[in-house]
């Protein structure tokens, strides 16, 4: 069905767990020497890791960018890519031309259709060595594209999720006496943007991802309001922007001692996940914000481990930004698909 | 420049051709059912395993003709191949090659095919006709739903010829349910189907209603642009619901309810109940849509001129001038009477159908309402076989066997429109050509 998350295919057909992406990840790698013994590719080194996963978020981007298409559809071309390469080798195609048909096909399924002499015109201006003037490449990627996800294109995104619970809480501020506002909620939103470099929208439901969106940004909020507070002067008018976002910040959250920490404390007493940092632990407006996003929580028996899980996997993103190198997954690929 | 080398998807597009399952290989192609704009619907069955022994040796014997013989256990299938688009190709490339047979190229899948590929995936209804797989093989699509052995103008056109035999009120009350039953679970999924009449509505030999052909469906949640801006013509012209001939820019999954009351009308008269004729697109315009004048005509001779009274919304439609202009006189509402004419006497029948047929999109009955009409409440109760209690027996299906070949693509555009039948878009609602070109125009 295609208004309900539970009766979709996302969810019928294509939430893996870890175990079972694991599992299909394992015969990629048996696919890969079998290929490589057949003399099917070359061997080269090029490997689907974050540094892959960042390169070819931000090439979506880019090529989106360009076309000025809606961000659902760029989500979407997202999931269609993770997906696709939870059976196929980045070795065995042209990842430019992949992130091409992702989008084109997107963008007909969540009905901003792009031209397709359109669409290959503005990715051949980004990468002329790798796109093709030939229409017809992109159109026949497209059937492997769809064969590859038998057929299932419709998708549930967090975006959804994060306005529905933004509303259901101004619905009932009675009740929670906690609302979202327009910067936690753009924050909230550009931590979704970037959790699309993860498996995550394979492993969980989207609302799980919006909850732990909205749960970093307010901790972190506070968290960066107290360090500004101690420092005065030291990080001045650092805006929260998840592209450059504070990344020692996050990178803090994401220290293991902190989330060992986090996952017994979570639901309960969420103020320690910040743990020593802090000079003092008052009740101020942040925290209070907190607490009671932790009680709206309990109230709607979401998966809290689901939540944890999420957030350690976005978290983790930013610590790895921090190292990203793009010109080196750039010149790695131009290796292999100039070499083939 | 890039290089040839690293723009195909190289040894990835091999891997694949190598190990995949074809169409033929699974299926037993019979015969086929339609041809239309889209392209052509087969019937099929699963090839057993000594189909599978025995081919090369005799393949042509069992052709055609095993499907009028034991039918009551084997499991049928309708398998719709899609037409590829091929004019894009036609410009740069010479479409046929040294034997003068047509090369197909990679085009890009058209809106509508993508959008009745992914919506049928999705949706899951007694009501709604079962796809059962999609095959994507050698540039054609294949979507293998259930077959189904009758569909409503069939059996309409069965109940009216050679002379007129109404259907029996159970079997009509028992058919409309179901269509609504369907059509509710699409809203309840934010789905127009946009196409709703009676070739499109499918029925299986044991009675139960299948809604087909979602070729012009699509979702409604939060459109960025609007409705219109995307295809400019939907739902065939004598199923057309007035916002619609109106020129409404954001209309609402009320055209569906309309194009379903349209539907009961037909069931209860045996023909259209608004069979006007359509003005057809000025070719060299083919941005502006003419106003319907003569499909608009024939629905004020039954349910009278509307005005501001009933339909308060009336006068902020794009085509309302031309309304006022081209529709002059006033007629009353003259829907009971027409009911009289035709024979019929149910109260409650006639209730749904005013509900249905109500000019004002925001006050015509809802699917969901639709469903717990006092119609369906009273007996006789609405049956899960609609058939049920009938001493007929429909007709199965035509199977065309002249041309089985499903790998063929011009077998497709010699038998263009050559044949009715239930699943083509080709043969009913008078002109089919804008809604063609309005599937054309998706891509």
């Amino acid at each position: 069905m295609s208004a309900d998350f539970w009766n979709s295919s996302q969810h019928n057909k294509w939430q893996l767990t870890r175990h079972s992406l694991l599992e299909s990840r394992r015969r990629l790698l048996l696919l890969e020497r079998k290929m490589i013994q057949n003399g099917l590719i070359k061997d080269f080194n090029v490997a689907y890791d974050y540094n892959m996963r960042i390169y070819l978020h931000n090439l979506i981007i880019k090529l989106g960018r360009r076309l000025n298409i809606r961000q659902v559809a760029l989500a979407s071309a997202e999931i269609y890519l993770t997906r696709f390469l939870t059976r196929v080798l980045l070795k065995e195609i042209n990842v430019y031309l992949l992130v091409t048909t992702c989008l084109y096909v997107a963008c007909k399924i969540e009905e901003c259709p792009q031209h397709i002499r359109l669409i290959i015109l503005e990715a051949r201006n980004l990468w002329p060595e790798y796109i093709p003037h030939d229409v017809t490449k992109l159109a026949e990627f497209e059937f492997y594209l769809i064969e590859e996800m038998d057929s299932f294109l419709f998708l549930h995104h967090p975006y959804r999720s994060l306005l529905q619970i933004r509303d259901f809480l101004i619905e009932n501020q009675a009740v929670y006496g906690f609302t979202l506002n327009d910067d936690e909620l753009q924050n909230a939103w550009s931590l979704i943007n970037d959790s699309y470099i993860t498996d995550l929208h394979l492993l969980l439901p989207p609302h799980i991802i919006a909850v732990t969106s909205i749960y970093i940004t307010i901790v972190l909020k506070k968290h960066l309001s107290a360090i500004r507070g101690r420092n005065e002067g030291a990080v001045p008018g650092q805006k929260p922007d998840s592209s450059t976002m504070h990344i020692d910040d996050l990178m803090t959250l994401a220290n293991p001692k902190d989330t060992t920490q986090s996952e017994p404390g979570l639901k309960s007493q969420p103020v320690e996940l910040e743990g020593t940092n802090f000079q003092d632990m008052k009740l101020d407006e942040d925290t209070i914000k907190i607490n009671r996003f932790m009680n709206f929580l309990d109230h709607s028996h979401i998966n809290l481990d689901e939540v944890v899980e999420a957030m350690q996997d976005i978290i983790n993103i930013y610590v790895i930004w921090n190292r990203y190198n793009e010109g080196t997954v750039k010149k790695t690929l131009q290796m292999m698909l100039l070499n083939r | 420049m890039a290089l040839n080398s690293i723009l195909t998807i190289g040894p990835f597009k091999h891997r694949k051709d190598l190990t995949r399952e074809s169409v033929l290989s699974t299926y037993h192609i019979i015969g086929y059912i339609a041809a239309g704009t889209y392209g052509k619907v087969y019937k099929a069955r699963l090839k057993s395993k000594k189909d599978k022994e025995g081919e090369g040796s005799q393949t042509a014997k069992n052709d055609g003709s095993r499907h009028d013989g034991d039918d009551k256990d084997i499991q049928f299938y309708a398998i719709k191949k899609f037409k590829s688009d091929n004019h894009l190709a036609n410009k740069t490339h010479h479409n046929h090659d040294i034997n003068g047979n047509e090369v197909v190229h990679y085009t890009g899948i058209s809106q509508s095919a993508i959008r009745e590929m992914s919506l049928c995936r999705e949706l899951n209804n007694k009501n709604i006709t079962k796809l059962v797989d999609i095959i994507l093989e050698n540039k054609s699509i294949y979507m293998i739903f259930e077959f189904c052995e009758h569909d409503l103008l069939q059996i309409i056109h069965y109940h009216s010829h050679p002379d007129v035999k109404p259907i029996p009120q159970s079997t009509i009350k028992s058919l409309t349910w179901q269509i609504l039953n369907g059509v509710t679970f699409l809203h309840q999924n934010w789905i127009f189907h946009r196409d709703l009449k009676p070739a499109n509505i499918m029925v299986t030999s044991s009675g139960v209603v299948k809604i087909g052909d979602l070729g012009l469906a699509r979702k409604f949640n939060n459109p960025l642009q609007s409705l219109y801006t995307g295809d400019k013509v939907v739902v065939t012209i004598w199923y057309r619901a007035p916002e619609l001939l109106l020129g409404a820019r954001h209309y609402t999954s009320a055209i569906d309810l309309w194009a379903v009351g349209c539907i009961l009308a037909e069931l209860l008269s045996l023909r259209p109940i608004f069979k006007g004729e359509e003005a057809k697109i000025d070719m060299n315009n083919k941005k502006s849509v003419p106003f319907q004048n003569n499909q608009f005509q024939k629905i004020i001779e039954i349910l009278g001129t509307p005005n501001l009274k009933i339909w308060p919304a009336l006068n902020k439609y794009p085509e309302f001038v031309s309304f006022q202009q081209q529709l002059s006189g006033n007629y009353p509402s003259n829907l009971v009477n027409w009911y009289k004419m035709i024979g019929g006497s149910n109260k409650q029948c006639l209730s749904l159908l005013k509900g249905l047929l109500d000019y004002d999109p925001s006050t015509r009955l809802t699917a969901d309402l639709a469903l717990v009409h006092p119609y369906f409440l009273e007996l006789p109760k609405v049956q899960e076989n609609a058939f049920e209690g009938l001493s007929l027996n429909y007709p199965k299906r035509r199977i065309y066997s002249d041309d089985n070949d499903i790998n063929s693509s011009q077998a497709i555009q010699n038998n263009y429109k050559r044949h009715g039948g239930g699943y083509d878009d080709a043969n009913n609602g008078g002109s089919q050509a804008n809604i063609a070109n309005a599937r054309k125009r998706q891509k």
